[in-house]
């Protein structure tokens, strides 16, 4: 038989994973080149911060307040497409599962052009009614944009958990005389709590993760959490600040991993076996009642997505801020000054899909053996690199940002060569950041395949290579292409990463969206932003079969 | 009056059935009438497509029927087009191919459940819950979830569950296939004594001849959605309606054959062949010449080693066992025989046939 070499296999996570956080708290702890001993002063600086309690407050509240009403809307939505006969119903799973592929900036993007102080449905309610009742700008702003970002989260979790009951469960339970909504209360919601929980803890991570929804609102109106903290530390101020900066990133850090020590202790639900070839499904016929329930998905998805791209689009259509668009003054002169006016556009575009091709293709490549290894040679090497890997999508961007910042940004040893700014810093942060999803991506593939295709090819008389190019690749084509359009798709619309990362010399499209909204140039920003979104849902195609394909959806789990 | 009074004393009655799937013009089930005295064990076996789990969803009430009516008990369940009486108000017991045991209930928790749905005091219930527990043997598992019970013990709270209300009737899909073949046999055992004590009214489906031949006190064989035949299973087995029937009940030699002479009570004369003579029973009585089938078991016929006169030829032969297979050829006639006995002869030898049954059908019903 094959023997299966692994000592190379830690190599790739020690590197990119174990050596930057171990950095990071080394710096933290004031250990560097210069200096040996461990100090605790910069945490010592830290809590001296008089902004910190404020911070961790604000992050918590929005994290905590974000998550239950994403988990209220998920668990609304799921139980809409899946329980109920809604008429549409495939439709409004790709709409309900929208948010989580736009770049989370972009929906704040749209979001204040359509709800904030001067966004379009105060500019309604003034012309019609004479009065400005809204005004959400500031925190709750925030808890809104990140509860509609991170509802997909649970939707996704909950849909499944649906769809996984057997029929037979129902039907055993109105055989023993329950009516269809004791059924409902009694068999089909506490065979979804273990999804709600874990759905719960996700968002809430989500939360602390998110960068894009407190930088573009939070930071214009003076609200600052653990992740726009550390960021303001590490560009805003000089070298003597790293350790702070790393001090803090280690404490947000260790706070994410409450949801992931809770995630390892959730009681995991109870198993049932489901039947195999019965794929039926039993859904709660609302009569009458169905028409206004669309009614109300309708209104829903009005207000909380497609009003916001509206108005997002209306802006980048205008002439001019504040002037109001009509037929006769609609104008694609922003389109055309984002090629024309600002060169860094077309470089920025070129550089994101640059990025994220590379790191598709460098994510799944490097994941392929240790993914292989862990369905059909489980060990507890490879069981351990499967969590480690898991560690870079735990953390908060921030956190990884700095710890890659902090370990690649001095000049290689012995040349002047330093790869902040470049290309290559980047993909050291998006490929460990990603690489969790490689693996899932073949995880995946590798439990549905039987063993004996490739034994069957290989009795053909068929080398490795051979099989793995002819049988077992074909086989995993469309695993394949699903798992390599999400990791593309998270790669392309970046953010947290490359605000820390990318140099002026090598910016990604997040990046110059995000200075774009920094220097005021809102109907630049409003034309790009439209972009991104059109360009998102054309790629999107792919990854939402992918999503609400059921075998995939435990792919979105984080993983301790 | 009569025919009222006769109604009532059904446990279940269903009077020309007809369903399809969707728009489709292919009929699952056709003509389908069915009557199950309270208290019968009747068992409906077919090939699997044979429209058996659809008419048991269409009993429980999942399923709307476009023709015909269900009658469980007194009641009009189910009506084309007009009555349709929701399966939890239809008083009848299910057991699932899969169990269908809630996960998140204890053992206890899945027998107590039908109990809760329906006018019980609590005192009532809990008596009733912990005598159908002991009475299942389920005592030590009581306090289980379903993931922590063997598949044996798992059948017995999904009966034990369907059985707490005494339903008017109890409604069987497959219950046993899941379960390795000793099991599966225990348990067959098991279903026979609860039902001598405690008579419920069982309509059980089943693809498995065995199973159906030992729990059933009256058997329908069901294909193309079409009622094959009814009776016992020893009538079935005897007396098939239908070349269908004969093979999908075991080995049989099928031949044709002609009237030679009607003996009366059952009998005719048939001839086989040029000049093969035997006697079966016949379905009904026939004309003299008239085309016949002929069913022949395997075990229906003997083989004597005699020295002075043989009949036969041994063409093949293959130990089974308990039995051994035989090959023959029987005067220009390919015949299967299967014996207990231990015969000396040996392939290409010559034997003595002696068929001790047959029966025979008219050739233009099939």
């Amino acid at each position: 038989m094959k023997r299966i070499k692994s000592w190379w296999l830690p190599i790739l996570p020690i590197l990119l994973i174990i050596y930057p956080l171990w950095n990071l708290v080394a710096v933290s702890l004031g250990v560097s080149t210069v200096q040996q001993e461990i100090s605790l002063a910069a945490y010592g600086q830290l809590l001296q911060d008089p902004q910190l309690p404020t911070v961790i407050k604000n992050t918590l509240y929005i994290a905590v307040v974000s998550t239950l009403a994403s988990l209220f809307m998920g668990v609304v939505a799921a139980i809409l497409t899946e329980k109920t006969d809604i008429p549409g119903r495939q439709g409004w799973r790709l709409v309900f599962i929208l948010p989580v592929l736009l770049p989370s900036y972009v929906i704040s993007i749209a979001w204040q052009h359509w709800a904030g102080p001067v966004g379009l449905v105060n500019d309604w309610l003034q012309n019609l009614f004479d009065l400005t009742m809204w005004d959400l700008a500031g925190i709750n702003e925030i808890v809104i944009v990140m509860a509609i970002s991170h509802m997909p989260i649970a939707y996704l979790l909950v849909r499944s958990a649906l769809t996984a009951i057997p029929a037979q469960l129902e039907d055993a339970a109105r055989i023993a005389g329950a009516r269809p909504v004791k059924v409902f209360t009694s068999v089909v919601l506490p065979l979804t709590v273990p999804a709600l929980a874990n759905a719960a803890l996700l968002c809430f991570a989500s939360a602390l993760d998110n960068f894009g929804i407190p930088a573009f609102i939070g930071i214009p109106s003076g609200i600052t959490v653990l992740s726009t903290l550390i960021y303001q530390k590490v560009v805003g101020l000089g070298g003597g600040q790293f350790e702070q900066a790393a001090a803090l990133a280690v404490v947000t850090g260790l706070l994410s991993m409450i949801p992931v020590y809770f995630q390892g202790k959730i009681f995991h639900g109870p198993k049932y076996s489901r039947e195999e070839g019965s794929r039926e499904k039993r859904i709660y016929p609302m009569g009458i009642w169905k028409w206004l329930l669309v009614l109300f998905v309708s209104i829903w998805q009005g207000i909380t997505v497609v009003g916001p791209c509206l108005a997002m689009l209306l802006l980048s259509l205008a002439p001019a801020y504040g002037v109001s668009l009509t037929l006769s003054n609609l104008t694609f002169a922003h389109y055309i000054s984002l090629w024309t006016d600002t060169p860094v556009v077309a470089a920025g575009l070129k550089n994101s899909l640059l990025l994220a091709l590379i790191s598709t293709a460098a994510v799944l490549l490097l994941a392929w053996s240790l993914a292989r290894r862990i369905v059909l040679a489980p060990s507890r090497l490879v069981t351990f690199l499967d969590g480690i890997a898991a560690i870079p999508y735990c953390l908060p961007g921030m956190v990884v940002g700095l710890a890659v910042l902090l370990t690649w940004i001095h000049p290689i040893p012995g040349t002047s060569f330093s790869l902040y700014g470049g290309m290559v810093i980047l993909l050291l942060a998006y490929i460990p950041r990603f690489y969790t999803f490689g693996i899932r991506t073949w995880t995946t593939a590798w439990a549905r395949f039987s063993l004996a295709l490739e034994e069957a090819g290989h009795v053909a008389g068929a080398g490795p290579m051979t099989v793995t190019r002819r049988i077992t690749l074909p086989i995993f084509r469309e695993e394949a292409f699903g798992g390599g359009a999400l990791i593309f798709l998270l790669a392309f619309t970046e953010l947290t990463l490359s605000s820390l990362l990318a140099g002026s010399q090598f910016p990604t499209l997040g990046v110059i969206v995000f200075s774009m909204e920094a220097a005021g140039r809102a109907l630049e920003s409003a034309a790009l932003g439209t972009l991104l979104t059109l360009l998102t849902l054309g790629l999107s195609a792919g990854v939402c079969k992918y999503l609400l394909d059921e075998k995939n959806s435990e792919e979105k789990e984080k993983k301790a | 009056m009569n025919a009222d009074l006769r109604e009532r004393q059904q446990a279940l009655e269903i009077r020309n059935l007809a369903v399809h799937y969707g728009n489709s013009s292919h009929w699952v089930l056709q003509d389908f009438d069915l009557t199950v005295r309270p208290g019968e064990f009747v068992v409906i076996i077919g090939p699997s497509g044979c429209g058996k789990s659809t008419l048991l969803r269409l009993i429980a009430g999942f399923t709307q029927l476009q023709q015909g009516e269900i009658i469980i008990g007194k009641r009009v369940a189910a009506t084309a087009g007009g009555v349709c009486i929701p399966p939890e108000k239809r008083d009848v017991g299910f057991v699932f191919q899969s169990y269908a045991l809630w996960p998140h209930m204890t053992v206890k928790a899945n027998i107590a459940f039908p109990l809760e749905q329906r006018r019980f005091t609590a005192v009532q219930r809990e008596q009733r819950v912990d005598e159908v527990i002991m009475k299942f043997g389920l005592r030590e598992y009581q306090h289980r979830h379903p993931a922590e019970l063997s598949g044996g013990q798992r059948q017995r709270v999904a009966l034990a569950r369907a059985l707490v209300g005494q339903p008017a009737l109890l409604l069987m899909d497959e219950p046993l296939s899941s379960l390795d073949v000793a099991l599966r046999k225990k348990i067959q055992d098991e279903l026979l004594i609860m039902h001598r004590e405690w008579q419920p009214t069982v309509l059980y489906v089943t693809h498995d001849q065995d199973e159906a031949v030992k729990l059933a006190d009256r058997l329908i064989v069901l294909h193309e959605g079409k009622i094959q035949q009814a009776g016992t299973p020893y009538d079935i087995f005897h007396s098939p309606n239908n070349p269908f029937v004969a093979n999908f009940f075991g080995e049989v030699n099928e031949l044709s054959g002609s009237v030679v002479e009607n003996q009366g009570n059952g009998y005719s004369r048939i001839r086989i062949g040029d000049h093969t003579f035997i006697l079966t029973r016949i379905q009904s009585s026939l004309d003299c010449g008239e085309r016949v089938r002929v069913f022949i078991r395997p075990s229906w016929v003997e083989l004597q080693e005699r020295e002075d006169v043989s009949n036969a030829r041994i063409t093949g032969s293959r130990f089974m066992g308990a039995y051994t297979d035989y090959l023959l050829e029987w005067q220009g006639i390919p015949l299967q025989v299967s014996t207990q006995i231990s015969i000396s002869k040996r392939v290409g030898d010559s034997i003595f046939v002696q068929v001790k049954d047959a029966w025979s059908i008219k050739e233009d019903e099939i």
